[in-house]
């Protein structure tokens, strides 16, 4: 059960709450509401410790964690936008010629957006990239090892999957590729959970570093002002994709379910709904971490 | 430092940290100690993680502290800080207490 706390906090307090659970339960298993409990408690710990809640660290630490959690909700945006990208697959063709620009542009404000959206992270990371080097010269290097080359040892793995299944894939008429092959399903399934572990150890590793890294105001003020402009980034892009999903199942409902033309009307996809709650959860993710870096914008003004 | 009741989370009756505080006036507990005169005094079950993370926090700002001794079972008791700041909640609360009651006497509502 202490696995929920922080290391730190394992330390200090660990061996008191085991007393207290043995003696509040006389040495039997702890029932599952203390176990909820103990659990929730020690999520929030971690939290308090990372600078997302409470006021357990300086405000500056606070801001560069709402920040984080901002890069925390656009990793789970990439997940649910590959989800969009997957379902909107050869869309336009299936759309009557007069209904098509409500579609087509919001489809073309989401790859605007994506688009920007990593050229906002990929230029958060390379502003962070000497900080990150002076870490590693001092030494950093054995705090983030474990987190590296298991991130590496993924994504390679991921590449070579995905290099294998590429060839199946051209090989396989479109019926078999999309859900007549039960075998190949299953590979593809597969393949996404793995990008999506890899997306997630990513972010914990550039998570896991920029909480390390000496971050001058300067830089901090830059990252946080990045943050902010993917949070807008992805209200945008949510909107974009509720207005697509709002365009072509009004107008070709048979796309949203793989069915032939004029059949079908419901609009409801369960891969779009599921691609639109995960959007709407990383927003309200980025949303906490914008509402953490405003609550301490002083900090940015007063450095 | 003593900080205001307002920042120290002390203005609900059942806020864990103001439970805590209250069980320690009358002398130092361990976690099994404080949960039973706790639950005694107020009706509330504080489980092992809200109480140990209450306890975290009361530390952190300098209300409580270890009192020694045993290492399984680690009592706590309030600093002059906590003292102060139990004081502060306690009487805005007694303040709360008086408005409800006067006003529940101008409505002639029952009690």
């Amino acid at each position: 059960m202490l696995r929920w706390y922080p290391a730190a906090w394992r330390d200090r307090y660990g061996e008191e709450l085991v007393t207290l659970m043995a003696d509040q339960t006389d040495g039997r298993r702890p029932p599952l509401s203390m176990r909820i409990d103990v659990a929730r408690a020690g999520l929030r710990e971690r939290r308090r410790q990372a600078g997302h809640c409470g006021d357990v660290r300086p405000p500056a630490e606070r801001v560069r964690a709402g920040a984080l959690l901002v890069l925390c909700g656009w990793a789970l945006f990439v997940v649910a936008g590959a989800v969009f990208q997957k379902s909107s697959e050869h869309f336009a063709s299936a759309l009557p010629r007069t209904a098509r620009w409500p579609a087509l542009t919001a489809f073309d404000v989401v790859v605007v957006a994506a688009v920007i959206g990593l050229l906002i992270v990929a230029a958060g990371a390379l502003a962070a990239l000497p900080a990150f080097v002076r870490f590693l010269r001092g030494g950093g290097w054995p705090s983030v090892r474990r987190l590296v080359l298991t991130t590496t040892l993924s994504t390679a793995t991921e590449a070579g999957a995905l290099g294998a299944l590429i060839p199946w894939a051209h090989s396989l008429p479109a019926g078999q590729r999309n859900g007549g092959s039960s075998l190949y399903t299953a590979a593809f399934l597969g393949l996404a959970l793995f990008t999506a572990v890899s997306v997630a150890l990513w972010t914990a590793l550039a998570v896991a570093c920029a909480r390390r890294i000496e971050m001058a105001p300067r830089l901090l003020r830059l990252e946080v002002g990045l943050a902010v402009a993917l949070f807008v980034l992805m209200i945008v892009v949510t909107v974009s994709v509720a207005v697509w999903w709002g365009s072509v199942g009004s107008a070709a409902p048979w796309f949203l379910h793989g069915a032939r033309a004029g059949t079908g009307s419901s609009a409801f996809d369960p891969n779009l709904g599921v691609s639109l709650t995960l959007m709407l959860l990383a927003v309200a993710v980025a949303s906490s971490g914008v509402t953490r870096i405003l609550r301490h914008r002083h900090v940015l003004h007063g450095s | 430092m003593v900080r205001t009741s307002r920042s120290d989370g002390l203005r609900r009756p059942n806020d864990p940290a103001l439970l805590i505080l209250t069980s320690l006036a009358t002398g130092p507990k361990h976690g099994h100690a404080l949960s039973k005169d706790i639950e005694d005094f107020a009706q509330v079950t504080l489980g092992p993680g809200t109480l140990y993370g209450a306890i975290t926090r009361l530390e952190e700002r300098g209300l409580i502290e270890p009192a020694g001794s045993d290492s399984r079972r680690k009592p706590y008791r309030m600093t002059a800080a906590g003292s102060a700041a139990l004081a502060e909640a306690v009487a805005e609360l007694s303040r709360l207490a008086e408005v409800g009651a006067a006003r529940l006497r101008i409505d002639g509502a029952p009690a």
